[in-house]
């Protein structure tokens, strides 16, 4: 499905150089150069404390590098708070789930998209009936969303209440509904019911055919090796792998790094 | 709508529904007994007589001014989680910027000053100009952590407080601003007149209350109307978690300080109330404890919750001034001792709460108390 050298099929998608994040002393990413494609499918996988979530804080702007720099849809985002980036179609879900616990679950779907990227007051509260008509369109969307992942009966109920599962599952269509270009998901099927895993992995390939990117970590090889387009791999902060699954699964340093990492890689490499 | 929960943990009946503050049943019956017996203790004071009308309006009104200023701290803190502890500037902003536009006479020599403007305008300049400066003041601020938003707001309201005091020019310095009220008197109808005597009663006063109680209901329609609007919910979400609001596309910086606004503005409406009611205004009417009385009045209403702000007002004001008189009645204790002794036992009715009932009287308990999972 997709090029078998990512660097050069990177076109618009995001691109790190020269970018490192140090916490105290301490490198958490050291990525010299890498470009993940706006289309297709990336899996980010590497052992525990990789530095695969803080990656991801760094291309959603939810903590800015120490040093480099970070292009998102060929511009210099370096610097640029989250929600821009948001608003310019690069979503994240969170390893960690943060829903609003005291809202309704519909609700929580509804947040990304109220009226106005810059929370125009005078539309959302003095003219209401405006956007009487795209808020029914955008709440169906909602439901239908919430349909794909198994939330409908509970839709009208406190998210607060749910279970950590299907915080997850919320998480992921929530983000939907701010119709991103490229969704980065981390860790989205952890604690999910293989029923409702097949259901998301099915979401996910829809996505993908109408052109969204997804960039999602995954311990899990298996899964990994099914869904992705390519893979990058990460280990101390550093990228010791990027390409389709067929040659990361056949390279030595990954072997190495996961038979470190417990030796979960040995038993998937033939699938 | 039934559904293939397939593979999902809970079950719909064993998820707790939405927390509606408020609107449960039980609790504003009880809301709506309390305030009641505390209506019933005023005229109980006064022997049920008709004098119990003349005892009744200045504290209905300063309930109204109060509850006013609750609704807009309600705003800020309940639903926005905004720990505004500068809560007091917004109103003297408010009521100096009006009463500086309407006549009146002015520092140590009552210099007479001619108004600019019809009161009407000079209320709505008044209120956004609350809204405004309240809002230069916070944006530096609002970016902290809401305990140091506190510090610094207190820190802001003392400030101003003090070049007040200090400006002869705004305001007449420590004199203040009296001779204004008959901008608001000169616009009551007869009939408040006529009602009045009947009653027994001064008209100035039943005018007031009636200003005062029309200008409550109005910005609690308002409040009510944000808070269930699609900009209410992002307010509420804001005050869940912050960054999942940065993550879809939102930033919770503008509708923080949004909320400041607005909130500030009906702060600064009630403070235009409470000018009209003292008939005389200077910087030491803005001390930080009526920040701390609005904040018990929004704790004892119950915090998010719409018609919290009222009931906490009336509550509020009735122990207060009531349970002087009762303390007069049992012990002979001297005048001074009383009013002190006042602020004693709404601290143990504000404890009182805090212990049994953090939620406040109409509040609901997920809103407050953190939980241990
Ligand atoms: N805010 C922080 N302060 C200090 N150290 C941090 C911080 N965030 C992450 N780290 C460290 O950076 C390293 C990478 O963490 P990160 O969460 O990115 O790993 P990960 O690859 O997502 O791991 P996992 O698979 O367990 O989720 C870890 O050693 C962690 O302790
Ligand atoms: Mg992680």
């Amino acid at each position: 499905m997709n090029s078998s050298n990512p660097r050069v099929a990177a076109e618009e998608g995001v691109e790190l150089s020269h970018v490192s994040k140090a916490f105290g002393g301490f490198v958490a990413v050291d990525v010299d150069e890498l470009s993940i494609p706006r289309t297709g499918v990336t899996a980010l996988i590497g052992p525990n404390g990789a530095g695969k979530t803080t990656l991801f804080d760094l291309l959603s702007g939810f903590t800015t590098p120490t040093t480099g720099t970070i292009r998102h849809g060929g511009r210099d985002v370096t610097t640029q708070s989250p929600d821009r980036r948001a608003r310019a179609g690069l979503v994240r879900t969170f390893q960690l789930t943060r829903v609003f616990e005291r809202l309704s679950v519909i609700d929580n779907m509804l947040i990304g998209t109220l009226p106005g990227t810059h929370l125009r007051l005078a539309t959302s509260v003095f003219r209401p009936w405006h956007s009487a008509k795209r808020q029914r369109m955008v709440r169906e969307h909602a439901m239908d969303l919430l349909e794909n992942v198994g939330l409908v009966a509970v839709a009208d109920l406190s998210a607060g209440g749910l279970s950590g599962g299907q915080k997850k599952l919320l998480e992921l269509a929530r983000a939907l509904m701010c119709e991103p270009s490229m969704l980065l998901l981390d860790e989205p099927m952890a604690g999910v019911n293989p029923a409702v895993r097949e259901r998301l992995i099915d979401l996910i390939r829809g996505l993908v055919a109408t052109g969204v990117g997804v960039v999602f970590v995954e311990h899990d090889l298996p899964r990994v090796m099914a869904l992705a387009d390519r893979i990058v791999v990460l280990d101390r902060g550093k990228v010791i792998a990027n390409g389709p699954p067929d040659l990361i699964s056949a390279d030595a340093a990954v072997i190495e790094a996961y038979l470190g990492g417990g030796g979960e890689w040995k038993k998937t490499s033939n699938p | 709508m039934s559904t293939q929960a397939t593979g999902v943990t809970k079950t719909p009946s064993e998820i707790s529904p939405v927390v509606r503050p408020g609107r449960r049943w039980p609790t504003r019956i009880v809301a709506a007994a309390l305030v009641l017996a505390s209506l019933l203790w005023v005229a109980a004071a006064n022997g049920f007589g008709i004098g119990t009308v003349s005892a009744m309006l200045p504290l209905l009104a300063t309930v109204a001014i109060y509850g006013t200023a609750a609704v807009g701290l309600n705003l800020q803190f309940g639903y926005g989680g905004l720990l505004n502890f500068g809560f007091v500037a917004f109103m003297a902003v408010g009521a100096y910027t009006t009463i500086l536009l309407i006549p009146h006479l002015q520092g140590a020599a009552s210099t007479k000053s001619n108004g600019l403007l019809p009161l009407g305008v000079a209320v709505v300049v008044g209120i956004v100009a609350a809204a405004v400066l309240g809002s230069i003041f916070a944006i530096p601020a609002i970016r902290l952590r809401t305990d140091y938003l506190a510090i610094v707001m207190i820190a802001l309201a003392e400030v101003l407080r003090i070049v007040l005091n200090n400006v002869d020019a705004i305001g007449g310095g420590v004199y203040g601003m009296l001779g204004y009220t008959s901008a608001l008197q000169k616009l009551r109808p007869g009939i408040v007149d006529d009602v009045a005597n009947a009653l027994d009663t001064q008209g100035s006063q039943l005018w007031l209350a009636i200003v005062g109680w029309a200008g409550l209901l109005l910005v609690i329609g308002f409040a009510a109307y944000l808070t269930r609007s699609p900009w209410g919910k992002l307010l509420r979400a804001v005050r869940d978690d912050e960054l999942a609001v940065r993550s879809l596309g939102k930033n919770p910086t503008v509708i923080k300080s949004q909320v400041l606004m607005l909130g500030g503005g009906i702060g600064g409406f009630a403070g235009v109330l409470l000018a009209f009611q003292l008939s005389q205004i200077n910087p030491d009417v803005f001390l930080p404890q009526v920040t701390f009385f609005v904040f018990a009045i929004v704790i004892l209403g119950g915090t998010a919750t719409t018609w919290g702000p009222v009931v906490g007002a009336v509550i509020f004001w009735i122990v207060l001034t009531q349970s002087g008189d009762l303390v007069a009645s049992i012990a002979s204790a001297n005048s001074s001792a009383v009013s002190a002794i006042r602020y004693v036992i709404v601290g143990v009715v504000i404890v009182a709460i805090i212990v049994f009932r953090p939620q406040g009287i109409l509040g609901a308990k997920e809103n407050v108390v953190l939980e241990l999972k």
